[in-house]
Order: C-alpha cells, then structure tokens, then sequence
C-alpha cells in the first residue's frame, strides 16, 4: 500500500470520526470513533546500541479509528469491525516516519455456555521515506469458550498468519499456532489462569540469506521456526484492575539462527484516580536464554528495531484524565532495553508523548 | 446514651430535639469556616458511624437469635402441654403453662429490647448516609480517590437496601373489578404509589451501579487501549502480537453486595431482559428504562383508580 493510499485511508477514518462523533449510525452498529493527536520526544530515535551515537528526536503522531459493534443477534452479521489508522513523523530522522494500518472483523456465536469465534486481523506498516522497511501481515483467528462450571472456564484458539515485505519482491513467512487456556474465577475480582500453546512458522526462500552464506548445515529441511509456551496468569477484574504473567516459551529457531527459551514476565496495573484520571502501568521483562551459537540465516527486515526473539525490557506508564466527555488528555512514559538483532548488544530508549484523545459514540 | 454494645451512639429523644435546635442555630450563626471544619470531620465522622452501625446490627443480631430461640422453647413447650392435657395430670399441666407465661414475657422483653435497637439502628443508618452523601459531594482537593468512593458508594446503598429482604421482585399492576368500592380503589391506588416509589429507588439504584459499571468499563478499555497500542506501534508484528483484548466486565461488578445483584438478577428476569447478547451496560440502561416505564404506568394507574375511587364514592350505594 502507497504512502498516498495510506493518507486517503486516514483522511476517511478522520471523516468517520466527525460523522461518528454527530451521531451517524447504520445498520444496527454502534458506532465508536476516535482521533488522537500527540507530540513525543525519544532519546535514541535511531535505536543506536553504543551511547555516542544516540541522537534525540521529537515526533508528531496522529491516529484516528473507527468500532462498528452490532446491536443485533444476527448470525452472519461481523460482531464487530474496527479500522485503525496511525501515522508518526521524526522531525530530524525521516527514515523513522512511518504509517500503520490495522484491520479487524469478528464474527461470535454464543448459546448456553458455549462461544465460538472468528476473526481477521490484517495490519500494514509503511515507511514512505524507506520503502524496504515495509511489510504487512494477515491473521485468521479462530476461537471457542465454555463454561465448565460456574467459575471455570475453557478457552482454545487456532490461529494462521501470513507476513510479508516488498524488500526485493514480495518475501515473508506463513504461520500457525494453537492455544488452550484453563481459567478460574474467585469471586467477582480474581481469576487465575493456565495456557499450553504451540506452533510453527515456515519461511519462504526469499527471506531467508544465502546458504552459502549462513552456512549448509544450519538450516532445516523445511525452514521453519517452531516454538512451545507454558504459562500462568492471575488477573484482578475490578477496582484496581491488573494482571501478572510468566510464561516459559522454547524456541527451535532457523530464522533467529539461536535455539532460546525465554522467560517472558508482564504486568499491568490500572488505577482510577481522583478528578477522574487514571493512571496505567505495563511492565514487561523478556529475557532469552541461547541454547546454541549459530548464524542469523534470516534477512527479514534484519535491522535493529526487530526484535522478535531478542531480549525485550519495558516500563509504560501513562496518565489520563478527561477533559469534556469526548476529550482526554494523556500523557506517557515508556522506558525500553531491548536486544539489537544485529550486534546481540543491548539498546536503551525512552519515549516521553503529550497527546489529547477524542472519543465518541452514537447508538 | 450508650447502645448495648458499649459505644457511644444517639441521645434520647427530648434531647435530640435540644440538640438539633441547638444545631439550627448554631447553622444560622455560625461561619462557613464551622462549616469547612464539619466538612473536614466527615471521614473520621463516617468510620465511627460505621462502628456503631455494626455494633448496633451485631446486637440485633443476637436479639432475633435470642427471640427464635424463646420462640423454638415456646413451641416445644406447647407441644408437650397438648401431650400432658391429652394424657397428663391437670398439675402437670399448670407447670406447662406457668413455664409458657414466662418464656411468653421473656419473648416480649426481648422484642421490646429488638424495637428499641432497630430504631437506633435505623437512626445510625439514616445518620451514616447523610455523611456519605455529603463525603460523596466533596470536590476540589478533598476529593475522594476511585477506589474510597466505590467503598463509600458500596456502603450507601447496602444502608439503602439493608430493609429489602433479597430474592424475588413482584411488581403487579394493581387492577380494578366492578365490585370493588371506593375504599378498595384508594387502597389500590395507594399500592400503586407505593410500588411507583419502590420502582423509582431500584432505578436509582441500577443508575448508581450503571455509572460504577462505566468506571470499571473506562479503565479497562483505557488498559486494553495501552496494550493494542504496544501491539500496534511495537515491533512484533512479524511475530504477531497476543492480540491484547477486553475482558468482558461483568454487570455483577465487586463492589455491589450480594443482596443488591439478587434484587437486580430478579428485576432482570421480570423485565425480560435476558440472553447473551446483551453487554452490561446495555442491560443496565434497558433495565434502567424498563423500571422508568413500568414506574409511570402505575403512577397513571394510581391516577385513574383515585379518579374511579371518587366516582364511585359519588354516587349512591344500591341496597
């Protein structure tokens, strides 16, 4: 997709949104847009491994989004269907401008305890000023619950993905995974959790290096990744909301070049706050351990601000309150230590953003 | 006075006449930085409501408990009296009822003891809520945070419904039949009214818990949102991202009591609003508007029965 179609894209949803905010509603949808507008600051912009070379950059981000929710029970009627559309521009750093574009429908069917589910999700990055940076990626979710007993519930979901970029021709992967999920319920406020999940994903030729370069005997046969999650969860529903996970994911890896189990911690916490405001925290501590040295045999979108397997470390914090009933104001923190795919070594930055938020809907 | 439990709680009558005069005019006099202190005593006003409260309800407690076990002796006193008069001797008997007249004065001791510490009870109650009526208004710096207004809410209206025995709501349209006279059609028409004012408490009740429900909502969507955005502007994305999604918030949100969500299960069962396709918020409103509704229908049939009532009081009764 175009840096032009990107913009159509944007301008109609910005157009939805004021229709959205008047009270435009068609054929049974509750109609819920929303724009955003902020300004950032980022102190590593190039997301440079070695402190000399960490410029600071600020950033302009504007989003707008559009959320059709079915008011009725028609069975082949999508649930719900929302478009999203972002945009970021570095003042100095044009190659860090980028376009995001994301796309979801659902459709669910419940009846006496049981809920099944199906979804498409497609999401396209475009960087208009460093077109081999773009890719996109298309998922369809299918997904079920039941209700057990009255506390416990069982969750599966079975989802196929297919991810690409233009770098040289259209390369990517294909992919699958399947989850199930155990939960328990503790009154109205606690719920604890248990997920197994597998899958796997195949690489095309073309994102893959040279053999002859990564060396015959590192790749499978059929070259493909495969992985395995274990893990808990404790969620709290109400009044101050939050969760903490710890999940153990191993990782057969040709794409990485390094077969890795990683420890994967995340919390989050939501508090209301006087006046309204609430004040939200994410925290993430992604820490690999290297099972065996290897050669990175993966050329997909090989720069440093990808890293999928590497180690990830993160603080968000974010402040909101509103201002009328359709405007917020946020403000947000986010601190990150992730792994450079290319170096191994570790990268810092911190993202500091001002934004107003506007919401409405119509029924 | 003190209550039974020991703690400090309401002065006797007369004298809470002396004392709200006195109160009146020490309003009429007195500055607003009395009123500024009041305000700044709420708080610790509140907790010692709440301790009297409980004390004064655990007394009761043990007085229905005191009184069904009377009530238990008395029964099984009476069923042995009709055993000895069928078979015993006439002094047996006496004795039987000797022990019957006693356990009969002790009930009404213990029932007068009950009056006295459910009025005081209800005073403690009506007390307790002013107080939290007013924290709940407070703004500017001594604005309350979420989670100690939902805490006072929750308390609000378990003081609201602590009276409504839970379970089954029957709201009937009182109806009218040719035989029925006038002082039939104004009883009828006064039930109207009162079941009108029970529909307009249970709507101010479902919009209280509404408005937690959109709290609980905001924050959760505001989460979701945080999560999407780290989905979305991250660099996971050949990986995939978990898809961070909302977990339904349940309309049974914690900080309502369980006798609350049994009268609001009941109400829902009535109004018919049922299935799984309703999310909670979109319940709660169409309860909100089916209780509205139903309220204005008998509050006209209150109207027409008065005017039926006045009709037929005019006109001569036929021998």
């Amino acid at each position: 997709m175009t840096g032009r179609r990107f913009l159509t894209v944007g301008v109609g949803l910005l157009a939805g949104l004021v229709l959205g905010g008047q009270g435009v509603c068609a054929g049974g949808y509750q109609v819920a847009a929303r724009g955003k507008l902020s300004l950032g600051h980022d102190t590593n912009a190039l997301e440079k491994v070695r402190e000399e070379r960490r410029a600071a950059d600020q950033f302009l981000r504007l989003e707008a989004g559009i959320d059709l929710q079915s008011q009725t029970a028609a069975p082949w009627q999508p649930q719900r269907m929302t478009l999203r559309w972002a945009a970021d521009r570095y003042r100095t750093y044009r190659e860090e401008t980028r376009a995001l574009l994301d796309g979801r429908v659902r459709w669910s069917w419940g009846h006496a305890g049981k809920r099944v589910g199906l979804s498409w999700r497609g999401t396209w990055k475009e960087h208009p000023d460093a077109a081999w940076r773009a890719l996109g990626r298309q998922e369809i979710l299918l997904d079920g619950a039941r209700t057990l007993r009255p506390h416990l519930e069982w969750r599966w979901e079975a989802r196929g993905f297919q991810a690409s970029t233009a770098h040289d021709g259209p390369a990517g992967r294909t992919g699958w995974q399947i989850e199930t999920l155990l939960g328990r319920q503790w009154g109205r406020s606690w719920k604890a959790s248990l997920r197994v999940a597998g899958g796997g994903t195949h690489l095309d030729e073309r994102a893959l290096a040279d053999p002859a370069e990564a060396g015959d005997g590192l790749l499978d046969e059929d070259h493909a990744d495969a992985q395995m999650l274990g893990g808990v969860r404790i969620d709290r529903l109400s009044g101050p909301r939050g969760s903490l996970s710890y999940d153990v994911r191993t990782i057969d890896s040709n794409s990485f070049g390094y077969d890795q189990m990683r420890h994967e911690v995340e919390a989050t916490l939501a508090f209301r706050l006087p006046l309204r405001s609430t004040l939200l925290v994410v925290g993430r501590w992604q820490e690999p351990v290297y099972r065996e040295d290897g050669y990175r045999v993966y050329r997909l979108r090989d720069d440093p601000d990808d890293p999928d397997l590497g180690a990830r470390s993160g603080v968000t914090l974010q402040l909101s309150r509103p201002l009328a009933p359709s405007l917020t104001a946020d403000v947000r923190a986010g601190w990150q230590r992730n792994e450079s795919r290319v170096s191994g070594r570790y990268y810092e930055k911190t993202t500091v953003t001002v934004g107003l938020r506007y919401a409405a809907s119509a029924q | 006075m003190r209550d039974t439990a020991g703690q400090p709680c309401l002065p006797a009558p007369g004298a809470r006449g002396a004392l709200a005069a006195l109160l009146v005019l020490a309003g009429l006099v007195g500055s607003s930085p009395a009123r500024a202190q009041q305000l700044d005593r709420l708080p610790e006003q509140i907790g010692g409501l709440q301790q009297i409260l409980t004390g004064c309800e655990a007394t009761v407690d043990s007085l229905l408990q005191e009184r069904a076990h009377i009530r238990h002796d008395s029964d099984r006193l009476a069923a042995e009296r009709e055993r000895v008069h069928a078979s015993g001797t006439r002094t047996e008997e006496l004795g039987f009822l000797a022990r019957l007249a006693d356990l009969s004065a002790e009930e009404d001791r213990v029932s007068g003891l009950l009056r006295v510490q459910q009025a005081t009870c209800e005073e403690c109650a009506a007390r307790l809520e002013t107080a939290i009526d007013a924290r709940l208004g407070q703004s500017g710096p001594a604005a309350l945070p979420g989670g100690v207004r939902d805490s006072l809410q929750r308390v609000q209206v378990a003081l609201q419904t602590r009276n409504h025995p839970s379970g089954r709501v029957d709201i009937p349209l009182p109806r009218a039949s040719d035989d029925d006279g006038p002082e039939d059609l104004s009883f009828r028409a006064e039930l109207a009214r009162d079941l009108a004012d029970r529909l307009r408490r249970w709507a101010h009740y479902v919009d209280i818990h509404r408005r937690a429900l959109e709290e609980e909502t905001r924050l959760r969507d505001e989460l979701v949102e945080l999560l999407q955005d780290d989905e979305l502007f991250g660099d996971d994305l050949m990986q995939g991202g978990e898809n961070a999604s909302a977990e339904p918030v349940s309309w049974r949100v914690a900080a309502w009591e369980d006798g609350v969500l049994d009268q609001i299960e009941a109400l829902k069962t009535q109004a018919g609003i049922e299935g799984e396709e309703w999310t909670a918020l979109g319940l709660l409103a169409a309860l909100e508007e089916w209780l509205q509704l139903k309220r204005a229908a008998l509050l006209e049939r209150a109207a027409s029965l008065e005017q039926e009532a006045l009709l037929r009081g005019g006109r001569p009764e036929v021998e």
